[in-house]
């Protein structure tokens, strides 16, 4: 990186992480595994949330975390049934 | 026959009530035992425990949990294994269980586990004190599994981990963490003593199905893999006391 390059030349890599560090120690959400993407001055949060309220703090955070930019939160929510067809182990 | 109801990673919030009860409550119908694959709570928090035991509350098989890294995160996890026990709940660190199952025994051996990374591409306790804690404490944990298993009795027997002993159920994972999410250590441990199944959690976006080297059949059940309150795994009767 030449010295005239902008500081801010990788910010997006670092402001993903941030948000994720957040994400991980924020009492409210202890999440590790949500996919942060930074694009098109948009945040997209991608991955499973176990509930709406989960999902809701996820984005509050993001937001907080990154006023000046929108956050798009596309988390899916946990599938919950009964086991299914069970599988037989010889 | 023997029948296995598993799932890991149900990562209970205190907003969790209602979750699973209703997913859970005819399980006894499919399964003799529930083994919970560590990651019961959001952020280790006893109260998120209790929660967790009031939505198993219409479950009338035996339960056996090991705990998993998010159930370690408060530094509470002696208080939240007795919320557990509590109720009911055998949690294991190293420890080994055998139940009455259809008229034949399941040993149980569980053991959080912990990372390190897989063969060609792992740690080694080398170097700085901080590098020889980590991989000591996986090298640690593996023993205590090994000797767990040798010593459980049972027909059938399941070793029960949070942390993977395989790469191919961490398959969909990105490479760059697999050291994060699981050792060849641990499968080591499994393949000395000898079992019938391992079951795990922790790799989210992982596969249910894989094998270690020594032929045991390893299945990923963590819930966002599984997509279910839980999975069922059968054992023929003849084929786990050919053990």
């Amino acid at each position: 990186m030449s010295t005239e390059e902008p500081a801010t030349a990788h910010a997006d890599e670092y402001r993903t992480e941030h948000l994720r560090d957040a994400l991980a120690h924020d009492p409210a959400t202890a999440e590790l595994d949500v996919k942060v993407t930074l694009a098109g001055g948009r945040i997209v949060l991608t991955g499973h949330a176990a509930t709406e309220a989960h999902r809701q703090a996820i984005s509050d955070i993001a937001r907080r975390v990154a006023p000046d930019l929108d956050v798009v939160n596309q988390m899916d929510l946990a599938e919950f049934g009964d086991g299914g067809e069970p599988e037989s182990l010889a | 026959m023997i029948r296995v109801a598993a799932v890991g990673d149900l990562h209970m919030g205190k907003d969790g009530a209602g979750l699973l009860r209703p997913h859970l409550r005819d399980l006894s119908a499919y399964a003799d035992v529930l083994l919970l694959a560590g990651d019961l709570t959001r952020c280790g928090d006893p109260e998120e425990a209790s929660v967790l035991v009031d939505e198993l509350g219409d479950v009338r098989v035996p339960i056996v949990a090991v705990l998993g890294n998010h159930d370690y995160h408060a530094g509470r996890e002696d208080d939240l294994r007795g919320v557990l026990t509590a109720a009911g709940v055998q949690v294991l660190e190293g420890e080994a269980v055998t139940l009455s199952v259809e008229g034949t025994t399941l040993g149980i051996a569980g053991v959080k586990g912990f990372g390190g990374g897989f063969a060609g591409a792992c740690g080694s306790d080398f170097g700085e004190r901080e590098m020889k804690m980590f991989i000591g404490h996986t090298r640690e944990v593996a023993t205590r599994l090994e000797a767990a298993l040798r010593r459980v009795q049972g027909a059938a027997r399941i070793a029960l981990l949070h942390y993977s002993p395989v790469v191919e159920t961490l398959q969909g994972e990105r490479l760059e963490i697999y050291p994060f999410l699981g050792s060849y250590l641990l499968a080591e441990a499994i393949d000395s003593a000898g079992a019938d199944l391992v079951l795990h959690g922790h790799a989210h976006h992982g596969h249910e199905k894989g094998i270690t080297p020594g032929g045991v059949h390893v299945r990923n059940v963590a819930q966002p893999v599984i997509q279910r309150a839980y999975r069922v795994y059968c054992f023929d009767k003849t084929n786990a006391t050919s053990l």
